[in-house]
């Protein structure tokens, strides 16, 4: 949360602008996915999960990266998402 | 038996050259044997840069193609001891050389030297595939810039392909006063990408263009900042534990030294 | 017999008999193998007078006078003397036969003062090399990192500032003539030179460079 806080405050620099735009480029330069691809998996997790909780949908962050496979036969690519709960919805209790 | 090192990084013109050239000359400062190996053939730059130019009669594409002995193509530094080059061919191309071929003369260096250090040629064709094919370490060099940084992505990608694996991360000309305005990525920015350790960070210094321009790496001046860092990073390459020197003193912001250490919590 | 660490070698030269023993060697098989060898060139030897030196193993003086006994009842060669010598091989001193992308010979290019010619109009840049069997004329300048290897003479009309070999094949008699002259390497016959580390006064008249001597000397046209 201070992440977004700082992030709200800070004029975006344009060192800011390279870092995003390196990290969605490579996204796509690691696992060959459009970043639009990527886009389409980020807004269809937001909808189902947002039946059951209040998310931060700007700090979500969502990507593919590398990790090690779970038989140790080397790396495979995973999707990573990371998602902040704002609140729990009655429905889901 | 001698280590071999590849200094790679995809993008031309982020300092290949000038890093194999102040690392050779910082190792071989700190009382070891070294071999620089130029594999850029037909486009070869490391013999001008370390002011040896003049003196080549042989070359790498000799010595593979067995005209020469190893030994007839080494040249010897001018300055000091126990540092030697062995220029890549200029009216050549990179297909004159197979992955095989450098194997095979990184091991025969391996026996006389301490540490080989190799300077590939730029993107990831036969030049990369030639370069890396003898090589125990990679270090990746790359400049705080969305192009450069990208190109590095990719070589650490290809480097892990080809079982070099833990390559390092070199950041080169850091203009702290352009980090510290937001201007510029910083090392935890481009570390927290690439995901790689660091070896080094070497600000931007004016004393690089001078001393390549006369043919003298920057690592043997005291006073040059740039040179500081090389020598911390040959003697990290040697197993020794260095800080990050501090590049806010030209700035005059002390705070960013703290930024800079910290770069390993975040 | 072929490995080298068990073979006995001899050889005539003007002060006799040099047998080379393998350092490694038995002695017994050392003095059973010259044994063998000397009977199997009995007639050869026979009533011949010869002095022994032999390098590699050193003997005892017992083992000399044993392998003296061998030698003399298996041939009937005449033994003035046996000693041993103490042999460095010589340094063979490194050639560079073929630096320039021409072999050297030992008959070189005949037209230095009449012969074929190659004309190059335009810059040479870094990274092309003009190799031809004669000489060469360039109309234009010769860039650092580039290459002109002629077995003639080779003159550039501009400026000289990469390697140059005239007489490749290894002729000292080539000449290289420039109006400008400073190549990073220049290199006549078998010999090479380059510019002195701390540069000189830069000359921009003509000069000529020419092996007197076995040196390359640089002079004015």
């Amino acid at each position: 949360m201070f992440d977004l806080f700082s992030r709200l405050t800070r004029r975006r620099t344009s060192k800011d602008v390279a870092k995003e735009r390196l990290k969605l480029v490579l996204i796509h330069d690691r696992a060959n996915v459009s970043p639009q691809f990527l886009e389409m998996v980020k807004g269809e997790i937001i909808k189902v999960i947002q039946h059951y909780m209040e998310i931060d949908e700007d700090a979500l962050d969502i990507q593919i990266t590398k990790t090690e496979s779970e038989d140790g036969e080397g790396i495979v690519p995973a999707l990573v998402a990371s998602i902040p709960i704002r609140g729990v919805k009655n429905s889901g209790k | 038996m001698g280590e071999v090192i590849v200094i790679t990084s995809g993008k031309g013109g982020v300092g290949k050259t000038t890093t194999t050239a102040n690392l050779g000359t910082g190792l071989c400062l700190l009382g070891k044997k070294v071999a620089l190996l130029d594999t850029d053939i037909g486009l070869r730059n490391l013999d001008v840069v370390m002011g040896l130019e003049n003196r080549i009669v042989y070359d790498l594409v000799d010595v593979v193609e067995g005209v020469c002995r190893i030994k007839q193509a080494l040249i010897k530094d001018k300055r000091y001891d126990g540092l030697y080059l062995l220029p890549a061919a200029q009216t050549r191309d990179k297909n004159s050389v197979t992955p095989n071929q450098m194997l095979k003369l990184c091991d025969d260096l391996r026996e006389e030297f301490d540490y080989i250090i190799v300077d590939c040629p730029a993107g990831i064709e036969q030049g990369f595939k030639n370069a890396i094919a003898g090589a125990d370490r990679a270090i990746v060099i790359t400049t705080p810039e969305v192009s450069a940084v990208r190109d590095a992505d990719r070589i650490i990608g290809l480097l892990e392909a080809n079982e070099i694996r833990k390559p390092l991360l070199l950041i080169n000309r850091v203009r702290p006063v352009m980090v510290k305005k937001g201007d510029m990525m910083s090392i935890e920015d481009i570390i927290d990408i690439l995901a790689i350790d660091l070896i080094g960070v070497v600000p931007d210094d004016e004393n690089i263009i001078i001393s390549t321009n006369r043919g003298e790496p920057a690592v043997t001046e005291d006073k040059s900042l740039a040179g500081q860092a090389y020598r911390n990073v040959a003697k990290r390459i040697m197993g020794e534990e260095v800080p990050l020197i501090d590049l806010s003193g030209q700035d005059g912001f002390l705070a960013k030294v703290k930024k800079l250490f910290g770069f390993r919590s975040a | 017999m072929k490995d080298e660490t068990n073979k006995i070698t001899f050889k005539g030269t003007a002060e006799g008999l040099v047998i080379i023993i393998p350092e490694q060697m038995d002695t017994d098989l050392v003095i059973k193998q010259i044994g063998n060898k000397v009977k199997a060139a009995e007639k050869f030897f026979r009533g011949a007078k010869l002095k022994v030196l032999y390098r590699g193993k050193e003997l005892t003086e017992q083992e000399e006078e044993k392998l003296k006994d061998v030698m003399v009842k298996n041939s009937g060669v005449i033994i003035e003397s046996i000693n041993y010598e103490l042999y460095e091989p010589p340094i063979v001193e490194e050639k560079h036969t073929q630096a320039s992308g021409i072999p050297f010979r030992h008959i070189f290019f005949k037209g230095l003062d009449e012969g074929p010619c190659k004309f190059v109009r335009g810059t040479i840049r870094s990274g092309t090399r003009v190799l031809y069997e004669g000489n060469v004329v360039i109309i234009g300048d010769a860039n650092p990192g580039s290459e002109i290897v002629a077995s003639g003479n080779v003159i550039v009309m501009g400026a000289l500032r990469g390697m140059v070999h005239a007489g490749a094949d290894g002729n000292r008699q080539a000449i290289v003539v420039a109006l400008k002259l400073s190549p990073t390497q220049l290199r006549i016959g078998d010999i090479i030179t380059r510019c002195p580390d701390i540069p000189e006064e830069i000359q921009s008249r003509p000069e000529m460079a020419t092996v007197k001597d076995g040196v390359i000397y640089v002079e004015p046209l």
